[in-house]
């Protein structure tokens, strides 16, 4: 199925999308009412915690721990293709994660505010106000905090809003959810954690914390890496471009691609198709997925995190869209691939270059 | 990923792998312990028999 098909949806909706769903939302039911039924057999007994309470802590935890899933997604899919899957309905693992985190706190609201002389909203904010000190700060201000990003997360999340809003404006929102995590960190540290001696509970934030911080860790010292081997300039260089080494045409399999750091820190993707050579940037322009992990589908550069689509040769998605990448001119020196570093406009064309297919023109 | 964007990223995770776990040791390290967390005390043996309470432990 072509991914691109209706206009402002270029990640429409299908089978597999409609399957995420369902195993989704069949898990977070699992959670909730495994939580009911096992949390109690915990507790201690002198103290039992009334339904209500349990239902606001099954729903609050299950929102951290998929929260903490959201998170670990984008590193793992940097690090392991089998997790890109996972990468591709991330906008609706988010949605459904804003209504169990807002379940939970109207719960809350409704159990801990509703017998204030104040209105049950205003309670919230208004019953501790010691934002002074650390033990006892009303941490249910980073609640209403987080819940207050994820829901504009999961309102702008369609596509429609990052071409309203333009890409660098809608990431720089997006960017806000490691905010949203951390806000939650602080909300039940502060709150539950001070509250009730639960080990648990401290065990699960804090191997969260260790996932989370360490998966993205790990996969920006990669990233770096990749960037230390940046292509050496070409003997080549002439007065007319600066041209750099890319690779070997040999290196890059038939409808794929190589990834090519310049020295400036961006990089270029170089795809072979057929007996074709074209080069990109390798930056989507839908949330800066990395195109030359991706592949060649129908002729269109694909990319590997939600299918938008570009023509190797000018960087064109397919009408209707209008998306461009820059596209970048190579040059062949026997076998190797020879790139210069100065991007077009996006959306320029470059004559692809022409390889034979196999390698016994080397000397 | 745009360079400027993975600079962000970098700088971010950095930071959080910081102040995260030691918010979380910080937190647990100070916690204040309330009176019912304490283990029960037990004032009095419990009564073996009818009326045995009233006696006190030695017999
Ligand atoms: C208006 C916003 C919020 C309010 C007023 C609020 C309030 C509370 C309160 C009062 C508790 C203590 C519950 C108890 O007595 O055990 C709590 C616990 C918790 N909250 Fe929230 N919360 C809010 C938002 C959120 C959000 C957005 C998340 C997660 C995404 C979240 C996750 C949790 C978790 C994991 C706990 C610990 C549950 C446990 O004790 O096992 N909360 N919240
Ligand atoms: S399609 Fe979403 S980042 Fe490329």
């Amino acid at each position: 199925m072509r991914t691109m098909s209706v206009r402002y949806a270029p990640v429409g909706w299908n089978r597999n999308k409609i399957f995420y769903d369902v195993v989704l939302l069949a898990a977070v039911v699992a959670y909730i009412l495994l939580y009911i039924k096992i949390a109690p057999s915990f507790q201690d007994v002198t103290r039992p915690t009334s339904g209500a309470i349990l239902r606001a802590q099954a729903f609050g935890t299950c929102a951290f721990l998929m929260l903490t899933f959201i998170l670990c997604i984008g590193p793992l899919a940097r690090l392991d293709t089998r997790f890109l899957p996972l990468l591709y309905n991330r906008r609706h693992f988010g949605v459904i994660t804003c209504a169990v985190a807002f379940t939970h706190a109207s719960t809350i609201v409704s159990i801990y505010f509703s017998f204030s002389p104040l209105n049950k909203y205003v309670a919230v904010l208004a019953s501790n106000t010691s934002y002074d000190r650390f033990l006892g700060f009303p941490f249910e201000t980073f609640g209403i905090f987080a819940l207050f990003l994820l829901l504009v997360l999961a309102a702008t999340s369609h596509d429609f809003w990052l071409r309203f809003l333009t890409p660098p404006i809608w990431k720089a929102i997006h960017i806000s959810i490691y905010v949203a995590y951390a806000a939650i960190v602080c909300h039940i540290v502060l709150g539950s954690l001070q509250s009730k001696q639960s080990p648990l509970l401290a065990a699960v934030v804090g191997l969260s914390v260790i996932a989370v911080t360490g998966l993205h860790l790990i996969a920006g010292r990669i990233e770096r890496q990749k960037d230390r081997n940046t292509a050496e300039s070409a003997s080549e260089s002439t007065a007319e471009a600066p041209w750099v080494l890319a690779g070997q045409v040999d290196d890059i399999a038939d409808g794929r691609g190589i990834v090519v750091a310049l020295e400036d820190g961006e990089r270029v993707a170089v795809f072979r198709y057929g007996d074709r050579l074209s080069a990109l940037a390798n930056v989507c322009a839908h949330q800066n997925g990395p195109l030359g992990e991706g592949r060649i589908v129908d002729g269109y550069v694909t990319c590997p995190w939600h299918g938008f689509q570009y023509r190797p040769s000018d960087g064109c998605s397919p009408p209707p869209f209008t998306e461009k990448a820059a596209t970048y001119r190579l040059r062949l020196d026997g076998r190797r691939i020879l790139l210069d570093p100065r991007p077009n406009e996006p959306g320029t064309h470059v004559e692809p270059v022409r390889v034979t297919p196999t390698s016994e023109t080397e000397a | 990923m745009l360079r400027r964007h993975r600079a962000a990223h970098a700088y971010m995770w950095k930071a959080l792998a910081i102040f995260l776990p030691a918010m979380l040791i910080a937190a647990l390290a100070i916690r204040q312990h309330g009176p019912t967390e304490k283990p029960a005390v037990q004032l009095e043996e419990p009564a073996t028999g009818a009326g045995a309470s009233a006696e006190g432990t030695e017999s």
